[in-house]
């Protein structure tokens, strides 16, 4: 009985509030290079739990009204805990239990009452430490420069996000000038593919499983080095072809390097120089626009068969 | 000591497209001016594009 109790609690009090905080706290990828033991699993819950816990704890204790309400119990502060020595006492002496059979049930009504109170208001606060996380998590990019924030908040919590979620995505970059990523990769049979970054995938072991591209243009390699070779002087730029399709799948295992780039948004990139063009007084009859699309720049391009495998 | 995620993204950061972008402009800016007051137009690629400034009165 006692060990099903405790069950009941830890699960209660640790791998739920610990269950929780990793599904909605993390709006990025965590990863655990290894399994983790039970002894890891309970440390992180009792992580997790400890500030709700205390906050509720000492709440309750200071404040009438959390330590009262919901499932109020009319007894005061001795009774309460009169009650629980009755609940533990039967718990452990089944003699104990049969002699007070009346006075352990109304026991374990009461201190089931303040149980639930205590987890109701504990998972409140629960529900306030991931929002905060949510939201320090949620503007890193911004954030990451304060020390204070390095220290605290990123030892504890960003400790095992995954690189990938840093290098695929615009996470580490302020919010309101997020870029889009857009990758050059090279694969294993010397193809050479382009896009933005839609999703990526990760395998169990924190490692990146495939690649999910969009507007994705192949370079026709074999065709530039072919006219090279024929003494044409062609432009890189015009051998990139278009793929059809919405959605392009590249495996990892068939990606030999990538080339990562951080683009900003061709709307903003044209506000930004509107904006400096504005500083340089120049007149308010100064027209921005952005025209066509490189594919890459000249320098990001291979320029022998030779190069483009390294 | 900081986290790997920190290292990585201060790599990432530091010399973004939009500090790149900047630098370009300051840069060119005596070039800028002289190709607006020129011929009214100056452009310069960039990996999504060519960027077109244009000036809708040519100055002497």
């Amino acid at each position: 009985m006692i060990a099903l109790l405790a069950s009941a609690l830890l699960g209660l009090y640790v791998f739920l509030p610990e269950f929780l905080f990793r599904k909605l706290a993390f709006n990025f990828r965590v990863v655990t290079k290894t399994q983790r033991g039970r002894f890891e699993e309970i440390i992180s819950g009792v992580g997790v739990s400890i500030l709700p816990f205390l906050l509720t704890a000492f709440l309750s204790s200071m404040f009438w009204f959390p330590g009262h309400w919901p499932f109020p119990v009319a007894e005061d502060t001795a009774a309460k805990y009169s009650d629980y020595r009755t609940v533990v006492s039967a718990l452990y002496s089944e003699p104990y239990f049969r002699e007070h059979l009346n006075a352990t049930w109304l026991a374990i009504g009461h201190v089931r009452l303040d149980q639930f109170r205590f987890l109701f208001w504990m998972y409140c606060a629960l529900a306030i430490e991931i929002v905060c996380v949510v939201l320090l998590t949620y503007f890193f990019g911004s954030l990451n420069k304060y020390r204070l924030y390095r220290w605290t908040f990123g030892r504890i919590f960003l400790g095992r996000a995954s690189h990938w979620e840093v290098l695929l995505t615009g996470f580490a970059f302020p919010r309101r000038s997020r870029p889009q990523v857009a990758v050059d990769a090279m694969t294993i049979d010397n193809h050479l593919y382009a896009g933005t970054v839609a999703d990526y995938f990760l395998r169990s072991d924190g490692e990146l499983s495939g690649l999910l591209l969009k507007d994705f243009r192949r370079f026709r390699l074999q065709n530039l080095d072919e006219d090279r070779k024929a003494g044409l002087d062609p432009d890189p730029r015009e051998y990139w072809a278009e793929i059809p399709g919405a959605n392009f799948y590249l495996p990892a295992e068939k990606i030999a390097n990538l080339n990562i780039r951080y683009e900003i948004p061709r709307q903003e990139m044209i506000r930004d120089v509107e904006e400096w063009m504005k500083s340089m007084n120049l007149g308010e009859s100064i027209t921005v626009s952005l025209e066509g699309r490189n594919p890459s720049d000249d320098s990001d391009l291979p320029h022998s068969k030779d190069e483009a495998a390294t | 000591m900081t986290n790997d995620i920190f290292r990585l993204s201060d790599a990432l950061t530091r010399d973004n497209q939009d500090s790149r972008l900047r630098e370009q402009l300051t840069q060119d800016s005596g070039k800028i001016r002289e190709s607006l007051n020129s011929s009214g137009v100056y452009r310069f690629r960039t990996p999504q594009g060519t960027i077109v400034i244009r000036s809708a009165r040519k100055r002497p």
